[in-house]
């Protein structure tokens, strides 16, 4: 082996003190946990509170079978951590791992075996799958392997964006399966250097934030199998079960295969940074890849399986995640693993947020039972490091805890509003009674976040889990026939209409009504006071054909299709359009809840609510009608006036429309009952209304007005 | 591995011969660093001869860059598609240019 020079020889913990296994090595430092380049050699550090003995296992890279192994001497113990510095390794070309044995007498839930080798929860890289959907050898003992990384990084002078929340468009998206598709067009498909690629596009489109499904390191191959009736492996595309939470998905990147991919990952954030783009990340802190009693022993299981996670008295695992175990992140080491993990990513990946998967389970006790004041949480949302990042709760759990509007915030959390989803959901296929509350969803939720504002609301129609927007308005139920579950996954509850055929369609009619639903849902999404959040695709009608679970599925299935763009030019650009819109009008993003106050002095309050009458809203249920007025101080200091006018009825409205002062008139910003291009107009080119003081707003349709003062033309 | 430095007026010219990575890359280091010291508007790095470029040798290119300044171009000529690939992808945060 050959000696590395740290330069800083003259330390004098630079130099060994003992030699193990032919290795020269010395005490390590106990923090921080995992590896740790120190001066001429690697710091490993583990915690492991059950076992009697630990060994670091060797391996070069790729080999079967490993080179040395170094079982740490007991006083390089301190407490339950385990830590040793070995000099003279060669850091690229090695893999390692850790082998722990318990006590003979094992206490409940215990797991520890000496036999297997575990991978360093700490590692910062992993590699097993560094080529996505390359068949791995199924019996490989020891699959997931730690690896080193070298954090140095030239960020220049990047760093997280700090932007207000009333400025943030979130879009959704899949890493790979944004630019795999041969119509992407990209160099690498399917790549963190691919979605660089495409770029260009989400800024002309209008995004301010993309959320990332995991890039966490994950098994695609986890429970993979075959479809009997198409032949095509199932893999777990989604990747929500982690293997490796301090590292990035190898498979996501084009340099996976040369153990690039923290230095790919880090190029995308930014390029998404210089671009002006937000990062925020899918995580998935409710349970790991290591399932149930049946599933595989990875890391945290051998090495302290009853901390790490929640354990019936028996030692089973309680399961509110639905995958088998749940992380048992109210523990005060599994808290600070976790807070730790999210400070790594906030200050070495500069990522500017974080989506929590299933984070009702993070304000469970050890026992399952939740917590008035769960720690992790208070100390995620108070962290320093953490402090400028969004932090969204998907506020439920497999496990019946059900906390839209009650998630604890510590004023900082905002939540996945499914409420916000469900209603405009029914309002838009036509249900009755859902017009009252539309009107609370549209004026951010006040019921569920009073006293949070309605930055608290990440508003959407569509997320990566269910339909996407073109299938909620062409499918009545889910065709997940090809996930290989019969049927039994997937939501039965999607709110969806088809608009009068199942599936695809060729009826000049229904394909119209489709694309108006469609449009619909977009403006009363980019229209409506809260956060938006968009899944990647549905600005230019991506299908899914009726799957609203597609977890299993790496095909064209769930690729976005680039074709898309042009076919549904009309689509896309009213997408763009309406987020200009949005920009342009801060009265829109506005993120205050409604006071019934008058914000201008004009005599009007910042929101009211109309119908085919001003001022005379309709609550009965038999009512498809509402009109919201929002009204305040536009970009330019003058009063603006934003009418929004939603008809879920098959019969257009013939609107009157509240007088506005004198010298301000009415235009149309957008109306999704017209053709494409005249369905929206840029900012401040609205079209004059027809009759001054109404507005007839279509069948199933939805349509923005905008109130400014007249400005009459030049000479 | 083997480098070689050849001052010609503005530009200095190394030549890459074998692998860089984590074994090498600090020697190599301490050679660019001594080849530059004098000063250049151009630095082209002969990639003729050089087979491999790991995740050290990338941060070599980096540490390259910060050495002269953002004002010097750093041109990699010759590079077999690999390295190419490499420094394509993860090239373009140093200014590192292709030919």
């Amino acid at each position: 082996m050959t000696m590395m020079r740290g330069g800083a020889d003259d330390r004098i913990d630079s130099l060994p003190t003992h030699e193990i296994a032919g290795f020269r090595v010395r005490p390590g430092q106990p923090l921080p946990f995992g590896a740790t380049f120190v001066p001429g050699g690697v710091s490993f550090s583990v915690f492991t509170n059950s076992a009697t003995a630990v060994t670091l296992v060797l391996f070069r890279r790729g080999e079967p079978e490993p080179f040395a192994e170094l079982p740490y001497p007991e006083s390089y113990r301190i407490g339950g951590v385990w830590a040793m510095t070995v000099f003279g390794l060669d850091y690229e070309e090695l893999d390692y791992g850790y082998r722990v044995a318990g006590p003979r007498r094992r206490p409940p839930g215990d797991r520890s075996d000496a036999t297997r080798i575990l991978a360093d929860p700490h590692a910062k890289a992993m590699t097993g799958r560094d080529s996505w959907g390359a068949l791995p050898d199924f019996g490989e003992a020891y699959p997931y392997r730690s690896r080193l990384v070298f954090d140095d990084f030239d960020w220049e002078d990047d760093r997280p964006i700090v932007r207000p929340l009333d400025e943030v468009v979130i879009y959704e998206l899949h890493v790979r399966g944004f630019t795999r598709d041969p119509s992407s067009g990209v160099a690498e498909p399917g790549t963190y250097a691919g979605l660089v690629e495409k770029i260009p596009y989400l800024v002309e489109l209008g995004i301010t934030c993309v959320e990332l499904m995991p890039v966490f390191e994950f098994d695609e191959f986890q429970n993979s199998r075959v479809d009997p009736a198409t032949g095509e492996r199932l893999l777990n595309y989604w990747g929500y079960s982690t293997v490796g939470f301090y590292a990035p998905k190898a498979g996501y990147a084009a340099t996976g295969r040369l153990g690039m991919q923290c230095d790919e990952f880090k190029n995308l954030v930014k390029e998404l940074h210089r671009a002006g783009i937000q990062v925020v990340l899918d995580v998935v802190f409710n349970h790991t890849a290591e399932g149930n009693e049946n599933g595989p022993t990875i890391h945290f299981r051998g090495l302290d399986n009853a901390t790490y996670y929640m354990l019936a008295p028996d030692g089973s695992y309680y399961n509110f995640s639905g995958t088998g175990n749940t992380f048992n992140c109210n523990h005060p080491v599994v808290r600070d693993y976790v807070l730790s993990c999210l400070r790594y990513w906030a200050a070495e990946y500069h990522v500017d947020g974080f989506r929590f998967d299933l984070a009702a389970i993070l304000d469970r006790g050890p026992d399952g039972a939740p917590l008035a004041n769960p720690p992790l949480l208070e100390a995620i949302a108070h962290d320093p490091l953490l402090r400028d990042c969004l932090l969204i709760a998907e506020a439920w759990d497999a496990g019946g805890l059900y906390q839209v509007g009650s998630f604890p915030s510590y004023q900082r959390w905002s939540e996945w509003n499914g409420r916000y989803r469900d209603t405009v959901r029914r309002f838009l296929k036509g249900d009755p009674g859902v017009a009252c509350d539309l009107a609370t969803r549209l004026a951010g939720s006040p019921d569920l976040y009073h006293g949070r504002g309605a930055g608290a609301s990440i508003n959407f129609v569509t997320c990566h889990d269910g339909f996407t927007l073109a299938d909620l308005v062409a499918y009545n139920g889910k065709h997940n026939g090809g996930n290989g579950e019969g049927g039994r996954d997937g939501s039965d509850d999607n709110a969806s209409w088809n608009c009068g055929a199942e599936g695809e369609a060729d009826d000049p009619e229904i394909l119209a009504l489709r694309l108006r639903q469609a449009k619909n849902a977009i403006l009363l999404l980019l229209a409506g006071q809260g956060v938006p959040m968009l899944l990647a695709g549905d600005e230019a009608g991506r299908t899914q054909r009726g799957n609203n679970n597609a977890y299993c599925h790496d095909s064209p299935l769930t690729w976005f299709d680039w074709s898309l763009v042009e076919r549904n030019a009309g689509l896309v650009r009213f997408v763009r359009g309406c987020l200009r819109l949005r920009a342009a009008h801060p009265v829109l993003r506005d993120l205050r809840h409604p006071a019934g106050t008058d914000p201008v002095g004009l005599g009007f309050p910042d929101v009211s609510w109309h119908s085919r009458r001003p001022w005379q809203p309709d609550w009965s249920d038999d009512n498809r009608l509402l009109a919201m007025m929002r009204h305040g101080t536009g970009a330019d200091g003058a009063p603006e006036f934003l009418y929004l006018a939603a008809n879920a009825g098959w019969e257009p409205a013939d609107l009157e429309l509240p007088a506005l002062p004198d010298g301000t008139r009415f235009s149309v910003a957008a109306d999704t009952y017209a053709a494409s291009p005249a369905d929206v107009f840029r900012p401040g080119h609205g079209t004059a209304l027809l009759v001054e003081g109404r507005f007839t707003v279509g069948p199933r349709a939805v349509a923005l007005l905008v109130g400014r003062p007249h400005r009459k033309p030049g000479p | 591995m083997t480098e070689e430095a050849m001052p010609i007026t503005e530009m200095i010219k190394i030549k890459l011969v074998g692998c860089i990575d984590a074994l090498t890359a600090p020697t190599i280091r301490g050679q660019i660093e001594r080849a530059v010291a004098g000063g250049a508007r151009r630095l082209v790095l002969d990639a003729s001869e050089l087979l491999y470029l790991s995740s050290a040798g990338l941060r070599l290119l980096g540490f390259v860059r910060q050495l002269v300044g953002h004002d010097v171009s750093i041109v990699v000529v010759g590079a077999n598609d690999p390295v190419k690939r490499t420094i394509h992808l993860l090239g373009p945060q140093y200014n590192v240019l292709l030919q």
